[in-house]
């Protein structure tokens, strides 16, 4: 639709014919139905043929057994407006049909696609880029759906009344319906947001992820309100603003670019991480497809933007296949990533963390807190058991510190280095949690103990939950109860599935090994350290000291 | 085997490279002989239009410096203004995104030149801003080239064809810089957890179960949390 964006108007519209204005034909024969009389002489007939937009129409009907031609000046206007060069030509693929039926491939590709975000994405973890994207391809759907259908109204309205199938009106009413418009510009916000959610997925560090937001959402919002201002504008004025000495005139164009360049900037990045993680995405056949797949689908709207230039005649389309590439290049991105991150797991799984830990995840230390509150926990449990007890061997604190047990120390002396342990933990604790001094001297004060079983119960259980909350957990198990049952019940009485009677046990050993496989559970002999660094916690440098 | 250069150098020298190249736009047609494009009689650079006739005299005719194309004000051939493209005449105020980009280029080789010769490249903070200044350069670079074939079609002189190896570059340099960033980063903290935390003459390795006092063990009382990093 936007052919006319930032091309100046082609001479053609400016051209006229001559059998659109009234003429002289001479006197003659008339017949027609709505004479007067049927058949009739005249002896000055004056005759305008219809144009439609300024354009000689001509009936694609052949007549047969009348020995009546158009006029001479018509069929002469006619071949010239065939020989045109451009949009305004009457040529084929310049007419209607060719817009019909890329409008239809358009809806049924968007409808295809929104039914499959709807049974294939799962809402967790990711559930805003999730929703956002089934509420953004449900938007663009419900959209192409209304226009085709306004589109086939106006179509059976045109040809109803002037029996012609012209596009003028067509290409107009994309510019001037304020439901597609707004509609479209939804859609496209929220699929761009999308976008930016998928950029955060690939780059893991905190501090890019927030870059990337803020980046990400900026431009979407920017280039969004840039398009709509002007259509809206458009729209309540009824002026063109792509009308040359206008205010508005050169904000088209501008956004029309700068679109091309945020998805440009898109393909660039997806195209890097495809790099990057080159052995991964030709892992498998299909995964090799899905990335081929991706590429292409990423590097659309640029391509659209080479046929534009060159003046292809697919260039008239192009803002009716936004809304489709919008769509795939979003969601065929999101479930290429989705198979790809299974296989980066199952070789993640495999490591100790069973994740990449990056050092900007070490800005508040939560990693050194919770191990070193789950640390004090333990030893805490262990040093009041040896105090309470009153056996001199086989505590559990000897357990806990295998050197000391080889070691020929007095029971006082591991009664001391346990406390002091506890101390130095409980201390690196308390600072990290509130920041205030505890006196060493007295580690076996009763408050201390409360405080610290406090302090554990704070990493799991940080805030009371609400009523709201607890009434929602136990809906969701019951929900999840029966929906377990039926689906067992569903199972055993063999009317859930095909073949869940005649299902043997190999097939759920089968479906277990998968699974295991998955999980990166098969292979448990092998383990692989993540991280290059080494962990060590206090307790381990003290044991190395002490020993 | 040491590479010959840093990283840091090697995106001096693209930035230097990418400065250098949105100059030429800068000062084409009206101001120098540089063209951005050419097409029949007519050359066109940033600033303005040129005609020029070789027969049978020599005539160069250009417009006055302005953003945005005007016709000539002579009443002769050529007063009028021919784009190679089918573009409207108002594009040609876009072509304003070469000088914004130029600009841009200047302070990246700016931030890149510190980053390479003081201690600036240590900081993760002025890493993450060069990286963030790239990102505008590399849309604007795209743009300018965007906007340079939409008037010009493939008519276009090397400074425009300069502007689509500007974006190729700048797309390096962007993820180097980001990458760079990292490094810094992890470099960053790295060296602090390696002098602050396994200080090594305080954990010497002779050390005895006699000598592990509790008053020995000074620097485990300190946190971890209390050590004072930059803010990644």
């Amino acid at each position: 639709m936007d052919g006319n964006l930032w091309r100046a108007a082609s001479n053609s519209p400016t051209l006229r014919y001559p059998s659109c204005d009234i003429n002289y034909q001479g006197s003659g024969m008339l017949i027609g139905e709505s004479l007067p009389i049927p058949v009739m002489f005249a002896d000055d007939i004056y005759f305008q043929s219809f144009c439609y937009s300024g354009s000689p129409a001509f009936m694609s009907g052949t007549l047969y057994d009348i020995p009546a031609t158009y006029l001479e000046s018509v069929v002469a206007d006619w071949n010239m407006f065939l020989a045109l060069d451009g949009s305004c030509s009457g040529s084929f693929k310049f007419g209607i049909f060719p817009m019909i039926v890329s409008f239809t491939t358009n809806f049924i590709i968007t409808f295809t696609l929104t039914v499959l975000i709807f049974l294939s994405m799962n809402d967790k973890p990711y559930v805003y880029a999730s929703r956002l994207l089934k509420i953004g391809s449900l938007i663009s759907t419900v959209n192409l759906a209304i226009s085709l259908s306004n589109l086939i109204n106006l179509l059976r309205h045109q040809y109803e009344k002037y029996g012609i199938l012209g596009k003028f009106y067509m290409v107009q009413f994309f510019e001037l319906n304020a439901t597609f418009v707004t509609l479209d510009f939804l859609s496209t916000f929220i699929l761009q947001c999308c976008q930016t959610f998928i950029l955060m997925r690939i780059f893991e560090r905190k501090k890019e992820q927030k870059v990337i937001f803020f980046v990400g959402i900026t431009l979407a919002i920017v280039s969004n309100l840039l398009w709509a201002v002007p259509r809206y504008h458009e729209i309540v004025h009824g002026i063109s603003v792509k009308d040359e000495n206008n205010n508005w005139e050169l904000l088209p164009p501008f956004v029309y670019m700068f679109k091309i360049i945020i998805a440009a900037s898109y393909a660039c990045l997806i195209i890097n991480f495809i790099i990057r993680k080159r052995h991964q995405c030709f892992k498998t056949a299909q995964l090799t497809l899905l990335t081929l797949l991706t590429i292409l689908v990423i590097l659309l709207l640029p391509g659209f933007f080479i046929a534009d230039l060159a003046s292809f005649w697919i260039y008239e389309f192009s803002e009716l296949f936004n809304t489709t590439f919008y769509v795939s290049c979003t969601f065929v991105v999101w479930e290429w990533l989705e198979r790809l991150s299974i296989i980066q797991k199952r070789e993640q799984a495999q490591s100790i963390l069973g994740r990449a830990i990056y050092e900007d995840e070490q800005q508040n230390y939560t990693f050194a807190k919770y191990t070193l509150k789950v640390q004090d926990a333990l030893t805490r449990k262990v040093s009041s058991s040896t105090f309470s007890s009153d056996e001199i061997t086989k505590s559990s604190n000897i357990k806990d510190y295998p050197t000391s047990n080889k070691s020929d120390e007095s029971y006082m002396s591991k009664l001391h280095l346990s406390t002091t342990k506890t101390i130095r933990v409980r201390t690196s604790t308390s600072e990290v949690e509130e920041g205030d001094d505890v006196d060493s001297g007295d580690p076996l004060a009763p408050t201390d103990d409360i405080r610290d079983i406090q302090s554990i119960n704070q990493v799991h259980f940080n805030t009371e939950r609400s009523y709201k909350d607890i009434a929602h957990s136990t809906f969701d198990n019951t929900v999840n109860n029966v929906v377990y049952f039926s689906d067992k019940i569903g199972k055993t009485l063999g009317s859930y599935s095909f073949g869940s009677s005649s299902k043997s046990s190999s097939d759920s050993k089968k479906e277990k090994n998968e699974v295991k496989r998955r999980i990166g559970l098969d292979m448990t002999n092998k383990v692989y350290v993540y991280s290059t660094k080494d962990v060590e916690f206090d307790s381990d440098l003290e044991n190395d000291t002490d020993t | 085997m040491r590479s010959i250069l840093t990283t840091e150098q090697v995106l001096l020298i693209l930035s230097l490279g990418v400065a250098v190249s949105h100059v030429f736009p800068a000062i084409s047609t009206p101001v120098t002989h540089i063209t951005l494009a050419r097409f029949m009689d007519f050359t066109y650079g940033v600033w303005g239009w040129c005609y020029t006739r070789r027969l049978p005299t020599k005539l160069v005719l250009c417009t006055k410096r302005s953003i945005g194309y005007k016709y000539l004000s002579t009443h002769m051939y050529g007063d009028i203004l021919f784009i190679p493209s089918q573009s409207k005449y108002s594009i040609s105020r876009l072509l304003v995104v070469h000088i914004i980009a130029l600009f841009n280029s200047a302070v990246l080789a700016i931030m890149t030149a510190m980053i390479a010769g003081t201690t600036y490249g240590d900081s993760s903070q002025f890493v993450l801003a060069a990286a963030l200044v790239s990102l505008p350069l590399f849309v604007f670079s795209l743009f300018c080239f965007l906007v340079d074939i939409l008037l010009f079609a493939t008519h276009l002189d090397w400074p425009g064809w300069l502007m689509l190896m500007d974006t190729v570059v700048m797309a390096f340099v962007c993820s180097l810089l980001w990458s760079l960033r990292r490094t810094v980063s992890i470099r960053n903290y790295e060296t602090l957890h390696a002098s602050q935390r396994y200080p090594m003459n305080q954990y010497p390795l002779h050390r005895t179960v006699q000598q592990s006092e509790p008053t020995n063990t000074a620097p485990l009382e300190e946190p971890v949390s209390s050590y004072k990093t930059d803010n990644h």
